[in-house]
Formats: C-alpha cells, structure tokens, sequence
C-alpha cells in the first residue's frame, strides 16, 4: 500500500536576488512639494482629478511654466556662465492614462494667453493691413505711370518715389504664438523668428522624435536649429525657398507624454545620442495606474485653477528689459551664496559620478547637462514664487536651489532609467536583445552555446554575450552555473536557468 | 628539482588532494582522489622533465588543475604554448588511462554481473530494510547491483554486504551513472532519483508507476539528474534527497535541492513524524520505522 512517501515534492526553495527590472527598475516618486505655491498646487489638483501620476503633471506644469519663464528670464551660475530658464521634459507613460488630458490642463493658460492677446493685436492688425494695402495701391500706380512715362528723368522719379513707398510699407503684426504641437525644425525656426525667438513645443505622442529624424526631410535629420534653440545659441538658416531666418538667441522648451515604446531604440537613431539630442531632456518615468483607480475624479477646485492661470499670466506679462540700443533683452537672475553652495555641490557630485566604473559613465552626454538643467530649474521656480512681482530683483535662494535639486534626484534616477531603455548603456542594450529572444522562446534554461548559436548575429564574441548575460544575473532575471565535468574532453557549455516565477508564468 | 617537487607537492595539497609518497619528473602517477578510499585511483599527476610546471586533478570531482615553478623572467610566448601543449598532451595521457581503466572495469563488471544469481527474497539485507530485490543478484554472498550509463551501457557494479557495507568495483565509471531500480527507461512520465538502492526500492514500492533510479550517492545526484533532464525533457524528475540531520551541513538535503535546482526537478526529503528518532535519515529508513509500527 501506498505511503505516499513523496507528497510533499515542490520546487526547490531558492533565494533569487530581488528582480531589478530593465525597463522600469523601482524609481523614487516625484513629490510635487518641490513644486511652489500655485504651481504645485495646481498640479496636484490636475493629478487627482485626471487620475494619473503625479510626475506627468509636474512634468507638463514645469514645462509651461518654463516657457514663461524663458521668455524673460535667465540665470547667471557665476558670472560668465548663464543658463536660459526653457526646459525639455519627458514623461512617459502607456496608452490610456489621460495624458492629452492633463497637457492640455497645464497649457490651457498658454492658450487663453495667445486668444487674448491676438484680440487685443486684431485691431491694429487690421489698420496696419488696411494701411499697407493703401500704400501698396500707391506704390502700384507710382510704377505704372513710370513704366508709361516717356520722359526719362520723370520716369525715374516716379520709380524712385514707389520704391520710397515700398520702402515704408509697415509689417503687419503676427498672431501671438507661443506653443506649437506638431512643426518641422525648419517650421519651427521661422516660427522663433516671428514671436520672440521664444516657443514650446508641446505634444502628448512621441511623433515629434520622428520630425526630428527628419520625416520631411527624407530621413535626413535636421538638429542644428532644435539643439541651439536649447542652448540659447545664435542660429542662422539660410534656404533657397525660403527668406533666411536669423536667431540671436532662440529658447525652445519641449513637453512630451509619449508612450514607453516610443523612448525604445532613439539612442540608435543618427545623430540623437550622439550630437547630445538626447541629453538634453530631462525625463520621467511614473509607473501606470491603470487598472488601480478608483475612477472618482475630484474635479480641481476653481481657485486653483484661477490661481494657475493668474501665476502664469503674470510670467508671461513680465515686462522685459531693454538695454541702451532699444533691444530687449532678459532679466538676469542671481544665486545667492548658500544656492550657489548647493548647486555646486550638486555639480561636482555628478562630475565625479562620470568617471569610468562609476554609475554615470555611459550617461555624460545627460550627465554633463545635469548641473545647467538644475540651474534653469531653480530659475524656474523662483521665477513661479515671484510670478505677480519682480523676481530680477530677487537672488534665488538655497531653499529653491534645494527644491530644483530634490527635482532633480529624481529626474537622474528617472533619465538613467530613460536612457537605458533607449539603449544607451551598451550592457544593457544587449541584455535586453538576449532577453528578448528568451521571452520569445519561453526558454526556461539554454546553455551559453545554444544562446550564441542563435543570437551569433548580434554577438560576434561570446564575451559579448556573456557581458549580456552579466547584467541579467544581476537583475535576477537568471542564473548561469559552470557544470561539473562529467568525464573527460571539452567541458560542458555553461547552463542559464531563467528565474522559476518568470519561466512558470510562462508555462 | 628538489624544491620544484616540494613545491608541486604544495600545490596539490593546496587544492585539497593529498600527492603520492615518491613523486619522479615526467611520470604520470595515479592516487587517491580527495576523501576516497586508498584504493582509489581518481587523483592524478604529472610533474614535467624540466620540473618547471607540471598538472594534476581528480577525476572524482572535476578538478584540473596546472602548476608553474616561480621564476625570475615571465614565460616567453613560446613558452607559454609548450607549457600549454604539454599540459594537454598529459590530460590526453590520463583520459586514455581513464578510459581504458574504465573499459576493463566495465568487462568485469559484465562478467560477474553475468555470473550472478537471482537475490532471494529472503536475503537479510532486504529483510532488514523491508525491501524486494528488485532484479539485485548475488556474487560471492553479497547483494549485487548494476551501474549503468544513460546509453543503457554497463559501467560498473555495487556491492552491498549482509551487514550493509557498500562497495563500487574498482576502477568502474560513476559519474553521471546509476543502478536502475525500477520502472521503464522508454519515455516515463515520472523519475525519482534518489541516492541509495534501498531508498530508491521503497520508492518503487510506493509508485510502481514511476521510473526510479539510483545515483550511488549524494555527490552524484546533480550528474544523473541534469543527464536524466536531458534524455526526458518533458519529464516529471523528482530528487528524493536523504536528509542527514546529523551531519554538518546537512549533505544530503543540500546536494538534493542543488540537484533539484539544476534539473528543473521537484524536491522531496523526508517528513519526520514528531517521535521519528534522529538517526533516521531517508525514505527507507522513514518507511520500515513506520512499517514496524514504531510510531
């Protein structure tokens, strides 16, 4: 009879690392008491009510924030290094989460800016139109009786006199614009040219990478104008078709809330990570709620609304300075000694973190930018905190420093994480290429061999495998073991055995 | 060349093996492999004419190991390649005496397995251990067990005395081999590998239905389950570990869940009734406590 000896058989008991996972490892939360006043306030008025993550609307507050800001503002580090106050903020997130919904939240002030000051323009765009046709009709008529004058000399007068007259015409006023979604570089930088040199771009997909890349342009991407415009550079586009445009100093902010697969392999795109395209955002990846909300919108409260829009109404009437020549120019903004402090510790923190071995090696072209990227944040908000005064005639404190580098933290840890999954460290490109073709395979244990055998396209050396197979052992995605020699000749090919949860799921 | 032996000699201790007495240049010598018996010849060495390195391992365990003498100047490319060469070409000397070693013994094995007799059921070992002979036979009054590869090739034979004294033929291949206990070779839907032959008779007992296998001991469990893994991927393995309560380290229940974890294979160690005296330590031993009713 039976004793049933073996009823208690069960998987091996084992203590596998904790999964560190490649996409998404665990990221800090974004707390949106760095963000001041009406700014954060509003924002996490916009998180609850639209049910998302908080750092989508920190994300897209700062960003519209940062086109007011930049419009008036710069920061002067030390003297000699200055810092524009626009910034490049992504935040990713997966289909669903409502992400048009809060972009469209935090930009509505930058809208009703544009409708109100295209009604106050709209009469004098009309006389000056008027105005212009009239003197155009001169100009027409002063040439056609030249062009039938017999006499010389009158004839030339007549010429003389329309071109006087074209000479004069007066320029019609553009429509304020301060935001686009969807524009070429090439559009873009006219666009510049016609309101200030100061613009945002602001979209909730991802297509404006694939403008980047050059879609209209036949794949041939064009960044000059886009990466000056982030820098604060002069830029000078000079086409055939089209009048040249000419930039002193174009401030571009970009808002983006594409989706994760859309951050996917940008690193390998020409020239993105390369010519520091990439670098230059600062990015945010909250983990997606969805399926986890309580579906009980609290909508936000009138005052908070009103109160966002009157703060960033009032960034955006800032009166600007004009130096000797008549030129506009931007108010400057001083650290005080106890922010200039933290931010250089930050600065020299991250230095040292670039060093080969250390954890941002294979991020300086993001890392290099860090310290200005904070420094334009700490503009930023100072500039939220003194939005209905006069924040020139402020220094930044250390306290804002300190909240532009708690942002920050988690910025970097968020950006690495961004990076990664772009494929910009190597190491774990090539993990996620091995890992990959394991899921696709369901495979619950292969050795090396089988892996190179199949993956010998993407890794010509098995070291370059194993360097793949590294990084997945100590995310605790596998384990791979040397087998014992079971007799003489070639030793056995080491054995990779996929972490029992994942390959059981899989079953 | 002297010292080059003493230092040769240190090397070998080092890693866990014990040399022989006389150590000469340029002979291959055989000696006990690490913790086995003096007849064991799983250990071997050779220190090269120059005295200026030689190898050594243990068949036993896996180990393969080379040995350079301290010098002034680091080897040249050349010599490097040599030293390579020479290394290979000892290994190559050694696995042919392996292999050979192992050949006679297999023929032996054969024959004393051929001229065996059927075990009665009476046998006093069985009756102690509560146990059918599952197909053991009887050489010279001891109880007499096949060890096979997984080829189905007869490598060697274990002995087993009246008294319990277990013996392997010398000489015979172990690693990665086992004593079929019970159950069908052909495609089985269950294996359950165990370490002793009594253990794995009990287990036979308990599910006919199963393909049990024997892996002589604990250190051989990993071996026979990851080849078991092989040859039926889609089987259920089951490792029946010993659970050596006693014994530091708890060897037996370790090398169960390492082989366990290697083969993808279900676990199982005994579950000691409260009143189970501690000097039980596997299924067979669990099984005839509870068969004699001394629960």
């Amino acid at each position: 009879m039976s004793a049933d000896l073996l009823k208690t058989a069960a998987p091996p008991p084992e203590d596998w690392p904790e999964l560190v996972p490649l996409d998404a490892p665990n990221l800090p939360r974004l707390d949106l008491v760095h963000l001041p006043g009406w700014a954060g306030d509003y924002a996490r008025a916009i998180a609850t009510d639209t049910e998302t993550p908080p750092e989508l609307a920190a994300g897209m507050v700062l960003v519209a924030c940062a086109t007011a800001a930049a419009r008036r503002l710069r920061v002067m580090v030390k003297p000699g290094y200055f810092e524009p106050c626009n910034l490049w903020a992504v935040v990713a997130l997966p289909p669903g989460n409502r992400k048009s919904a809060v972009q469209s939240a935090a930009t509505a002030p930058l809208v009703a800016w544009e409708r109100d000051q295209a009604a106050i323009l709209e009469p004098e765009i009309k006389r000056i139109t008027s105005e212009r046709k009239t003197l155009e009709a001169r100009a027409k008529e002063k040439r056609n009786k030249a062009a039938k004058e017999k006499d010389n000399g009158k004839a030339a007068e007549l010429a003389r006199e329309a071109a006087d007259i074209e000479a004069e015409l007066p320029d019609i006023p553009m429509q304020p614009q301060i935001w686009t979604s969807d524009a070429t570089p090439e559009r873009l930088g006219a666009l510049l040219a016609e309101h200030g040199e100061c613009m945002a771009w602001l979209s909730s997909e991802g297509g404006v990478f694939d403008l980047l890349q050059g879609r209209y342009s036949n794949g041939i991407p064009n960044l000059d104008l886009v990466l000056k415009a982030h820098s604060g550079d002069a830029e000078r586009v000079d086409r055939g078709s089209r009048p040249p445009v000419f930039l002193k100093g174009p401030r571009l902010s970009i808002g983006l809330s594409p989706q994760p697969d859309v951050l996917r392999g940008l690193a390998a795109k020409p020239g993105f990570r390369g010519r520091g395209l990439l670098g230059r955002f600062l990015y945010l990846l909250p983990p997606s709620p969805l399926g986890y909300r309580a579906l009980q919108s609290k909508p936000v409260p009138e005052g908070v609304r009103d109160a966002y829009a009157a703060g960033l109404r009032a960034m955006l009437d800032w009166e600007p300075v004009t130096d000797e020549h008549g030129e506009q120019r931007s108010h400057l903004l001083r650290l005080s000694d106890e922010a200039y402090a933290e931010w250089y510790a930050f600065a020299q923190a991250i230095e040292v973190q670039m060093q080969p071995g250390r954890e941002l090696e294979h991020f300086t072209d993001w890392a290099g930018k860090a310290p200005g990227a904070a420094a334009r944040l700490a503009g930023v908000l100072h500039g939220i905190k003194h939005a209905h005064g006069t924040p020139w005639e402020a220094a930044i404190t250390a306290e804002t420093m300190t909240a532009a580098l708690e942002i920050m933290a988690v910025i970097t840890r968020h950006s690495l994480a961004a990076l990664d999954m772009m494929g910009a460290d190597p190491t774990i490109a090539a993990a996620r290429l091995v890992w990959d073709w394991i899921e696709r395979g369901r495979l619950d244990r292969f050795t090396v061999r089988e892996a190179f055998n199949a993956l010998r396209g993407t890794f010509p050396r098995v070291a370059m495998l194993r360097e793949a197979l590294d990084a997945l052992e100590e995310r605790g995605y596998l384990e791979v073991t040397e087998p014992l020699r079971d007799g003489p000749g070639r030793p056995p090919s080491p054995i990779v055995r996929v972490r029992p949860e994942i390959a059981r799921a899989w079953r | 060349m002297n010292n080059a032996i003493s230092q040769f000699r240190d090397a070998m201790r080092s890693a866990g093996l014990e040399p022989p007495d006389v150590l000469e240049a340029g002979k291959l010598y055989r000696f006990p492999g690490a913790g086995k018996r003096p007849a064991n010849r799983a250990g071997w060495c050779l220190l090269f004419d120059d005295g200026l390195g030689g190898c050594f391992g243990d068949w036993s365990s896996g180990l393969s190991n080379t040995w350079q003498a301290k010098r002034n100047k680091p080897f040249s490319r050349a010599e490097r390649t040599a030293f390579a060469r020479r290394v290979e070409a000892a290994k190559q000397q050694t696995e042919a005496e392996q292999r050979a070693r192992q050949t006679e013994a297999a023929k032996r094995a054969a024959a004393i397995w051929n001229a065996a007799t059927p075990t009665p059921k009476t046998h006093p070992y069985l009756a102690r251990k509560c146990i059918q002979p599952h197909g053991a036979r009887i050489h010279k009054g001891a109880l007499t067990l096949p060890v096979m590869d997984f080829t189905g090739k007869l490598t060697s034979l274990q002995f087993i005395a009246t008294d319990g004294g277990k013996l392997l033929l010398s000489g015979g291949r172990k690693r990665g081999c086992f004593i079929p206990v019970a159950g069908e070779m052909g495609n089985p839907a269950r294996v359950l590998i165990c370490e002793g032959w009594a253990t794995g008779c009990t287990l036979a007992e308990d599910e006919p239905t199963a393909l049990v296998l024997a892996a002589i001991d604990a250190g051989n469990l990993e071996p026979v389950a990851m080849a078991a893994r092989r040859r039926w991927p889609s089987a259920e393995l089951v490792i029946a570990g010993d659970d050596d309560r006693l014994t530091a380290g708890n060897p037996g229940a370790t090398k169960a869940k390492a082989a366990a974890i290697a083969s993808d294979a279900l676990l199982a160690l005994p579950q000691w009734p409260k009143d189970a005296p501690e000097h039980l330590t596997d299924f067979n031993d669990l099984a005839v406590w509870l068969a004699r009713g001394e629960a």
